[in-house]
């Protein structure tokens, strides 16, 4: 190392030394980063070349065979599209919704606060107690749902929603849809608030018609929020685990496996905490390269 | 997952090896565990104060605390350590403690478990101090609960209180749908479960869950005259002919299922059986227990009898929890004097059938028999019928849950129509030859 770049790191330390009282309060915020995520990740990275089944001390070295396992796991693939039919499904659902109803919220209508509480207020449910609720309301025999459309003839017989092999994940979507609602409505009120009046009028002089400042202006507008939205939105949606857990434990027939959820399986039903990290890392990759593909894709775009 | 399978079940095998290797290494020396308690005569009295360390899920229970009290009483030189842990996390504490070289010298265990504790030299061989005693006696056992403690030969735990499965069914369902007393054979289950289901009304036959298929059609294939595993555990029986014919009857009562339920599990599923959507519930008497507690507004609606016979007679399916010894405990005579004591047929009886809130039954046969039982827990009397044709499907395989496991996965496909109910059990097989070899 050059003189100059031990200088500056001497001139690093003096101002570490000067701030310290600093660090004493990031402490306990640190401390608690590194034992519960700096390590958990290091010590998962390191299980993924180990088979260990928790409960002895030993976790014999396997090399690479945890990977080769997981690239030949018909099951991991089918949770990973049945993860991405999720995804696919709750995300564009749920955004074009939110958007909906920001736009119409965004009315100067009456009750607009009430209304936007309401749609706000499953994002501050507890999220196994909506579950709960929901597995309730699609139930067969006594579920609200098949109670209104039989009564409303949409359907002449019940649908067992959970337990139907194709109806299982809509019905799981259709759920998430509404817990994220809320949520996408916020984020694109406050970027509909923020977006100046002028351009509208300009619009307007121009002849724009309602269609054409949507399309033309407030879409372009709120495309950083809709990047936001993409982004978040598909990092939780690929780990989605809470809803599958309560309303189908993965089934019928493993339909609603999802990444997640097989991870959970492999690591506390087989006891395999090897493969399970293994798993786990394969859906950081995942994830890693998507938001990678997204963000550039938006840089792309140049906005 | 097929896949993976096999290389998984030999690094299984090769971790238990190692785990026997070190545990052996660990044990003191010279001290194996068929050598303890050799002698004649009756197992003497520790003549100095001992303190013993009992591990069970049950040490807070008012039952175990009197006899605990009574026993201490007998012997003043023997204090009992209790140590509590909850059930679900026993076995893996106790596997955890003896890695560790450090086992209770007693223990309360799921009966089932013994085996897999005998083979890794674990436990104590009690087959000495059986042959003392004026107390224990080996053929007084229900067989089916001796077959689940012993290992090669030897016995490796006393048998302390047991469950079978039996027919749970509503009596004010059965009178409503003109069924005049519980089926006892396999055309009058069916004959039964049709005349319950009533889609319409919401009721059906049973729950059937596609999570659980295994579980619950075990004891239609041990009344088929089916087995699982062949005795050395080393081939695959469960596609048999008469296994097929009990999948094949077991699979087609998915039509007398609420479908609600289908995906479901057997504890979930007890609000089918408390709110009448099914009349009948196949289920260990530990359902009694939770109907009692949870559900009263259906009491007296409700009766147990003994599951149907099949071809090949009656059949069920049996659990229980077993008293073991630890190899590498050192004050083994006085924790054997507290299981035997435990084991007299009055403290047994005390601990089951006469207990407050249970519902076990004495794997004891003359205590099984007595009419003393009926007379004080009259709601046992169809699992009590039901247990000397108990079969202990006990297989000693640290593979067998990824076998069940993949045996629900194809009886599940089966139960949603996705094959038939041969082709499930042949599909499973194949895996589980793969996860045996």
């Amino acid at each position: 190392m050059s003189g100059r770049g031990r200088g500056a790191r001497r001139g690093v330390l003096r101002v570490m030394w000067r701030e310290r009282s600093a660090y004493g309060f990031l402490a306990p915020g640190l401390i608690l980063f590194s034992i519960f995520t700096v390590f958990a990740l290091l010590f998962a990275f390191y299980l993924t070349f180990r088979e260990w089944n928790i409960l002895e001390p030993e976790k014999p070295f396997v090399g690479l065979q945890n990977y080769q396992d997981m690239v030949q796991d018909e099951d991991f693939r089918r949770s990973i599209i049945n993860t991405a039919y999720f995804t696919g499904a709750s995300v564009p659902l749920g955004m074009a919704l939110g958007l909906a109803v920001a736009l119409l919220l965004n009315q100067p209508i009456r009750g607009r606060g009430l209304l936007r509480t309401l749609y706000f207020l499953p994002n501050i449910t507890p999220f196994v107690v909506a579950a709960i609720i929901w597995k309730w309301l699609y139930n067969g025999d006594y579920g609200l749902f098949n109670f209104y459309l039989l009564k409303t003839h949409l359907i002449t017989q019940p649908l067992v929603w959970l337990s139907d092999k194709n109806l299982a994940m809509p019905a799981v979507v259709l759920m998430s849809v509404w817990a994220s609602v809320g949520f996408s409505m916020v984020v694109y009120l406050a970027a509909l608030q923020a977006i100046p009046n002028d351009l509208y009028e300009a619009a307007r002089i121009d002849g724009a018609g309602a269609w054409a400042r949507l399309r033309y202006v407030t879409l372009p507008m709120l495309a950083p929020s809709t990047l936001f939205l993409m982004v978040m939105g598909i990092i939780g949606s690929f780990q989605v685990f809470t809803q599958i857990y309560i309303m189908t434990s993965g089934g019928p027939l493993n339909r609603t496996t999802t990444m997640v959820y097989y991870i959970y399986e492999a690591a506390f039903k087989f006891y395999e905490m090897g493969y399970a990290s293994t798993l786990a890392y394969a859906l950081f990759l995942l994830l890693l390269v998507f938001t990678a593909l997204q963000l550039r894709l938006y840089r792309r775009a140049d906005l | 997952m097929t896949h993976r399978l096999s290389r998984r079940s030999l690094a299984t095998v090769v971790a238990t090896t190692t785990a026997a290797l070190l545990l052996a290494a660990c044990s003191t020396g010279g001290d194996s565990s068929t050598d303890k308690g050799a002698g004649e005569g009756p197992v003497p009295e520790p003549t100095s104060p001992v303190t013993i360390s009992f591990a069970s899920w049950v040490g807070a229970e008012p039952d175990m605390k009197t006899l605990v009290d009574k026993f201490q009483k007998e012997h003043p030189n023997i204090k009992v350590e209790l140590q509590n842990v909850p059930a679900e996390e026993a076995n893996e504490k106790l596997t955890a403690q003896v890695a560790g070289g450090n086992p209770p010298d007693v223990a309360f265990i799921d009966a089932s478990t013994t085996a897999q504790f005998a083979s890794r030299k674990a436990l104590v061989n009690l087959d000495n101090y059986i042959s003392r005693s004026d107390v224990v006696k080996a053929d007084a056992y229900v067989p089916a609960f001796k077959t689940f403690v012993t290992y090669e030969n030897g016995m490796y735990g006393l048998p302390f209180d047991g469950e079978s499965t039996a027919l749970f069914y509503r009596t004010d369902l059965f009178q409503a749908a003109g069924i005049s007393a519980p089926p006892t054979t396999w055309p009058e289950y069916e004959d039964a479960a049709r005349k319950l289901t009533d889609p319409a009304k919401r009721t059906y036959g049973q729950p059937l869950f596609a999570p659980e298929a295994a579980y619950y059609w075990y004891p239609w294939l041990w009344q088929a005259g089916g087995k699982l595993l062949s005795e050395d555990g080393k081939s695959v029986l469960f596609n048999s002919p008469e296994a097929k014919t009990a999948a094949d009857f077991y699979v087609k009562l998915a039509q007398y299922a609420p479908k609600d339920y289908l995906n479901s599990n057997s504890y979930d599923g007890r609000q089918a059986f408390a709110n009448g959507q099914v009349g009948m519930y196949v289920a260990g008497s530990w359902f009694a227990g939770t109907l009692g507690d949870e559900f009263p507004q259906i009491d007296g609606k409700w009766s147990v009898a003994p599951l149907p016979k099949g071809s090949a007679g009656c059949g069920t399916t049996i659990a229980g929890d077993a008293l073991v010894l630890f190899s590498q405990g050192k004050k083994t005579d006085a924790a054997w004097k507290f299981i035997e004591f435990l084991s007299q047929p009055d403290n047994v009886a005390q601990w089951t059938y006469k207990s407050k809130a249970g519902t076990t039954l004495p794997p004891i046969n003359s205590l099984l028999e007595s009419p003393d039982l009926v007379a004080t827990k009259p709601i046992l009397k169809g699992f009590a019928e039901a247990m000397p044709c108990g079969v202990s499907q006990v297989v000693a395989n640290p593979d067998w849950p990824k076998i069940e496991e993949a045996l629900n996965e194809e009886l599940g496909k089966a139960i949603y129509g996705e094959q038939t109910a041969a082709q499930a059990l042949d599909n499973a097989a194949a895996e589980a030859e793969k996860i045996i070899r």
